[in-house]
């Protein structure tokens, strides 16, 4: 799994650690069952505070993306693949949307028309 | 024609053997006794066996083996592997060495009346290993020449596409499953027999299974991480043996293909020119050094790890 990050980037490191985990997802790099690295290896290697890593984690497994277990760590759940993919591409949306001058609730009013 | 000439090595060379100990024990019949010696000690033979029970077991054993041979040289050949000479050869070797072991001991056996009587150990020896040796060779030689492949299309090496500035790492590996749930079962299935046959002798097998289940263990699983430190191996469940390459020693990396026989075998595989953390078949991270050696690794997703190794590379030689 490829986990990179812009210490330059206006986001915020554990979001940008989230992002990749995500990515690796959507593009089937992990799959349910498996084990994320170690909070304290991966914020080793990318020279990072173990607590970001830490709050990267938290923020996916409130999205119901990973588990936190206390002997096997982060886990990959079972829906998280289809989870990955929809929160990529409203990632997309949302950047798209800033970008030609859509404001939050005129992007929330189109999603809204398409669900219906 | 390479696929017929495999199979006839790898099957039909091992049933010949099977096939000719089966014809000389009809040929020796009125010569044999009905009970052989299968183990000799210091004291000449020490155990033994009816004839009819180890003809039965040898040539099972050999039999199956000829077949998981035979499969093996096939699917290998199916997935466009060069199946090396050698690996056929001693793998149909290895399938006729049960030939040899009942060849041996009927040998040892011929005009006696008991198995106590049995003639020397060593001629069952060299029966078991020159028979096995035979059908090796023979089997090498109806196999052919190894192909030799073209050499492959020079192409970009990968690249992950890491910006200035940017930080990351890669950490993966590859798992061979079967090998993991093999000795599981391998271990599963001691602890049955143990708990079912009360009476059964512990220590010899319980060795044998506690280095099966080791060997398993330490050769299942390879783990890599890639960062700005350099390219760390792990072998096994164990993480030994491990090897960090810095980016001092590092020229390039890519991918590549590894048959089941590449670098022979699984396990941690010396060659000329390459080391190879080999758990499974299939595609593989290869980290060239700059002394030219090359480093392989078989990991998911190799292309990824050799992308950022690349970039990795290429931004400490533009700092």
């Amino acid at each position: 799994m490829l986990i990179r990050i812009d210490p330059a980037s206006q986001a915020p490191l554990f979001e940008q650690v989230a992002a990749s985990v995500r990515r690796a997802l959507s593009d089937g790099e992990l799959a349910q069952g498996q084990q994320l690295p170690p909070a304290r290896e991966l914020a080793t290697s990318l020279d990072i505070n173990v607590h970001t890593v830490l709050r990267a984690y938290g923020l996916l497994r409130d999205e119901g993306l990973i588990e936190l277990r206390r002997r096997r760590g982060a886990v990959v759940t079972g829906a998280a693949d289809t989870r990955a993919r929809l929160n990529t591409l409203a990632g997309e949306l949302a950047d798209e949307a800033r970008r030609v001058g859509v404001d939050l609730d005129e992007l929330t009013e189109i999603v809204k028309e398409k669900f219906t | 024609m390479r696929t017929t000439r495999l199979a006839l090595a790898a099957g039909a060379v091992p049933l010949a053997a099977l096939g000719g100990v089966w014809a000389l024990q009809a040929a020796w019949s009125a010569r044999l006794p009905e009970v052989v010696a299968i183990h000799w000690g210091t004291d000449g033979p020490d155990r033994s066996s009816a004839l009819s029970t180890l003809t039965g077991v040898t040539l099972g054993i050999g039999a199956a083996l000829t077949l998981g041979t035979l499969v093996a040289v096939l699917v290998s050949r199916a997935r466009g592997s060069a199946v090396p000479r050698s690996a056929v050869g001693f793998t149909a070797g290895v399938a006729a060495l049960p030939a040899g072991v009942l060849a041996g001991s009927m040998y040892a056996a011929l005009d006696t009346t008991s198995w106590r009587d049995a003639g020397s150990a060593w001629s069952a020896v060299v029966w078991a290993l020159g028979l096995s040796v035979v059908a090796g060779a023979v089997a090498a030689l109806v196999a052919g020449p190894t192909e030799r492949r073209a050499p492959a299309e020079p192409r970009d090496l990968p690249s992950a596409g890491l910006r200035p500035g940017e930080r990351a790492t890669w950490i993966g590996g590859g798992t061979n499953y079967p090998m993991t749930f093999g000795g599981l079962a391998v271990a599963g299935g001691y602890a049955l027999l143990q708990v079912s046959l009360p009476g059964f002798d512990v220590m010899p097998l319980a060795l044998v299974v506690l280095v099966v289940v080791l060997a398993m263990a330490a050769t299942c699983r390879v783990r890599i991480r890639v960062d700005a430190d350099g390219v760390a191996l792990s072998l096994g469940l164990f993480g030994f043996p491990h090897r960090t390459l810095t980016f001092d020693e590092i020229a390039s990396a890519d991918t590549e293909q590894l048959t089941m026989w590449s670098a022979g075998g699984y396990g941690l595989r010396r060659g000329v020119g390459y080391t190879a953390f080999k758990v499974r078949a299939g595609e593989a991270l290869a980290v060239t050094l700059t002394s030219g050696h090359v480093v392989k690794a078989t990991v998911d997703h190799a292309d990824r790890a050799a992308g950022l190794v690349n970039d990795l590379v290429a931004a400490r030689e533009s700092a």
